[in-house]
């Protein structure tokens, strides 16, 4: 996209422009080219091709404005609009200008470069006559479409009683209501009426990445008013699937990359307390140390990871990693301190994914409720 | 003849230097946010920094004195600064508009932000922060002016509204944009409107120009017809500082939208000052802009807004207007009449010249239109 023609292009009409441009088309390699540096202080830059020395050296001479430089090389948005705001400067016998303004990936940047015109400002006469046009997209920033990296549970067959969802997202979400764009349907595609608690803007984590769905507990909840009046959400048997529909936008603007859609079947509700005896452990140690533990209910996964602790015989709890291959079998990674014997401790506040904690079931009134006696742990040994 | 220039020169040195703020420095000033602009009669134009709490006076050095008379209109004003910000126009936002009187160059602080709006209540600096300043001379020719390297000073108001308080109703909005919400430069003072972080957040900060570290800050309370009660956490909108019955008033006008005055005898210590309602413009809307002009010698009063037309009223209806509005009006309307002049989609208002008053517009076909209003036909 080279061109080199004589001084006709006045700054004129629209038509000129496209004729030059054709011209430009019609050769191999532009005279400018673009950049953009969106995380730079000056967003991206367009450079010409090497400028002679000489001519360097008479513009080094000179210490132009913005509107100087842009009389005889500047960048426009619209061929009679004015030229795009920013700076120039001279980079090793290039011509470089920088936009006030990260690029927008979705405008075409007309850039023109006039050596008759530079001959003007210097009021002296230039080896170079030609006059340079070229149209110049910024290369978009890598995409910003939020995508669902997960769900979780992540998990096909769900206890009838649920209790949560969280829904991970690879970018910033935007303020728009969530349950707008989410639902779930029964087996007939009936979407289920008001399945969530409604919280204004959703339960988010600080940066807006994770949202928590809460079913509604009242109507999880045995005997109580929205389950006696409403019933179950999910019943026991049934097919459902869980919709989050890609219209729904991020912070940047941008909507989500494609829809999610996860099909689920009920199962029985699962209205017991945790057992922590019923948990399998093992545990090697080589350069680190991993627990495995197979669970009695499925967890609770990001809760999981804060009320897991790996504690030596000192009481020292070792820095350590929670990690989940399924939420019934967790692994617990630690850096070993030549303790053979240890202890898991487990923050009564753990719950499975139907809101069931160590201490009781959630479906278990209020009042018979016991406060958490001992700290609960299990011993452990490795080689 | 040499001799008697001499003198002038003297004279005119001394008159510049008096005038000039003493606690001016050279530099670049650290403005977070171009939220709102006034000049006073000196050419100064003065920021209200709404994220950055803070009010700056800058001298542009723009003292050419302009004589026009004429009239500036320019069509599609947001396709030019889309162009200047090499972006598309339906990204461009205009956060308010001052014109210098002395040179009759007209400032704009602007935005890339416009793609971000989402509701009809939310004003431009609910979106994003203005962050440039470009200049329109009186024959339209634009070009950005540059805050960097300039003579400035500034005073910090005291206790604004803390940056992490939510919008009770605007989605997703903080309060911190409504910190300064206007300022308006009279008799060697600026008065600022916004909001603080006292139980009665609508605040009236009243700093002596040139600036010292003592900025008053009074708490407001009003009466708001359409909604039937006394209201203390909704700033002014727009105001302006007026001589009511030889009385210095404010002149204020509240969203949704209710037209106060301020007695600004009272404005001093940190006194809780109750506003005087004195009409109800309308229900939902809100206002964007006041100026005062005149026409055959009379003063007038201009207001543009969210959603009603331009709305004109009489100053001296104001001042002849007994009572007050303390009870719920019934139709949204009440009190001080006005007259609703051909001007929908006005936004920002400013005096230009003797003849115009310059607004921004949006037409019915979407374009922003910078265009110059006649005075001469600008009457009840």
């Amino acid at each position: 996209m080279k061109k080199i023609i004589p001084e006709v292009f006045k700054g004129g009409t629209y038509c000129l422009l496209c004729f030059l441009l054709a011209i430009n088309f019609a050769h191999a390699q532009s005279f400018f080219s673009a950049q953009t540096l969106p995380k730079s202080a000056n967003y991206g830059t367009i450079t010409t091709r090497l400028v002679p020395e000489d001519i360097v050296a008479l513009i080094q001479r000179q210490n132009f404005t913005f509107e100087e430089w842009s009389s005889f090389y500047h960048v426009k948005t619209n061929p009679n609009g004015p030229a795009v705001l920013g700076s120039y400067k001279i980079v090793d016998n290039h011509l470089a200008f920088s936009p006030k303004f990260l690029p927008d990936s979705k405008v075409q940047y007309i850039i023109t470069f006039s050596y008759p015109k530079l001959a003007v400002l210097l009021s002296s006469q230039l080896s170079e006559q030609a006059v340079y046009s070229d149209i110049v997209s910024f290369v978009p920033p890598k995409t910003t479409r939020p995508e669902i990296t997960s769900v979780i549970p992540n998990l096909e067959i769900v206890p009838a009683n649920l209790l949560r969802f969280y829904v991970y997202f690879s970018a910033p979400m935007g303020l728009e209501n969530p349950y707008d764009f989410i639902t779930i349907e029964d087996s007939n595609g009936k979407v289920l009426v008001d399945p969530f608690v409604i919280v204004p803007e959703g339960l988010w984590n600080i940066d807006r990445t994770r949202l928590t769905l809460l079913l509604h507990p009242g109507r999880i909840k045995q005997g109580v008013g929205p389950n006696m009046t409403e019933g179950d959400i999910l019943r026991a048997g049934n097919d459902y699937t869980l919709k989050i529909n890609s219209i729904w936008k991020g912070a940047s603007g941008e909507p989500l990359k494609e829809s999610f859609s996860r099909a689920i079947n009920a199962t029985n509700p699962l209205r017991k307390a945790i057992n922590v005896n019923l948990w399998a452990l093992k545990a090697e140690q080589k350069q680190i140390g991993i627990l495995t533990i197979v669970t009695d209910h499925p967890l609770d996964q990001p809760l999981a990871k804060r009320m897991l602790y790996i504690v030596n015989k000192e009481g020292k709890i070792l820095p350590s990693q929670v990690e989940f291959t399924s939420p019934e079998e967790v692994k617990i990674l630690w850096r070993p301190d030549g303790s053979k014997e240890l202890e898991l401790h487990i923050d009564h506040r753990l719950e499975d994914v139907c809101g069931n904690t160590p201490l009781y079931a959630f479906d278990l009134e209020e009042g018979t409720r016991s406060e958490p006696a001992d700290e609960i742990m299990l011993t452990f040994f490795v080689n | 003849m040499r001799r008697t220039i001499s003198i002038f020169t003297l004279v005119l040195f001394a008159l510049t230097t008096l005038a000039k703020d003493p606690g001016m420095k050279k530099g670049t000033p650290n403005i977070v946010s171009l939220s709102v602009l006034e000049f006073n009669e000196d050419g100064i134009l003065f920021i209200g920094d709404s994220k950055g709490g803070a009010i700056y006076a800058v001298d542009l050095n723009d003292k050419q004195a302009s004589s026009n008379q004429e009239a500036l209109n320019m069509i599609d004003l947001e396709d030019q600064l889309a162009g200047m910000l090499g972006t598309t126009v339906d990204n461009i936002m205009i956060h308010d508009m001052a014109v210098n009187p002395i040179s009759q160059n007209i400032y704009l602080s602007v935005s890339r932000g416009r793609a971000k709006w989402t509701s009809r209540w939310e004003a431009p600096n609910d979106l994003v922060d203005a962050d440039i300043l470009i200049k329109v001379s009186p024959s339209g020719k634009m070009s950005e002016a540059k805050l960097e390297n300039v003579e400035f000073s500034s005073v910090s108001i005291p206790n604004p509204v803390d940056a992490s308080v939510e919008h009770r109703w605007k989605k997703g909005a903080k309060l911190r944009s409504d910190a300064i919400t206007d300022i308006a430069f009279d008799d060697g003072k600026v008065y600022i409107s916004g909001l603080s972080n006292e139980e009665f957040r609508a605040a009236l900060w009243t700093a002596s120009y040139p600036f010292n570290e003592n900025v008053n800050a009074n708490t407001l309370e009003i009466f708001h017809g359409a909604h039937g009660k006394w209201e203390t956490a909704s700033p002014i909108r727009a105001f302006l500082p007026y001589q009511l019955n030889n009385q210095k008033q404010l002149l204020a006008a509240y969203l949704c939208t209710p037209l106060v005055t301020i007695d600004a005898q009272k404005l001093e210590g940190s006194k809780h000052v109750k506003g005087r309602t004195v009409a109800e413009f309308g229900s939902g809307n809100f206002p964007i802009d006041m100026v005062l002009y005149q026409n055959n010698g009379k003063d007038y009063i201009l207001m543009s807004n969210s959603a009603l037309p331009l709305l004109l009223f009489d100053p001296e209806n104001v001042a002849k207007f007994e009572g007050e509005i303390t009870e719920e009006v019934q139709g949204y309307l009440a009190g001080v009449e006005y007259t609703p002049r051909s001007g929908s989609g006005v936004q920002q208002l400013a005096d230009f010249n003797a003849k115009y008053i310059l607004a921004t517009q949006r037409l019915p076909n979407g374009k922003l239109v910078l265009t110059s209003l006649s005075k001469e036909w600008l009457y009840p």
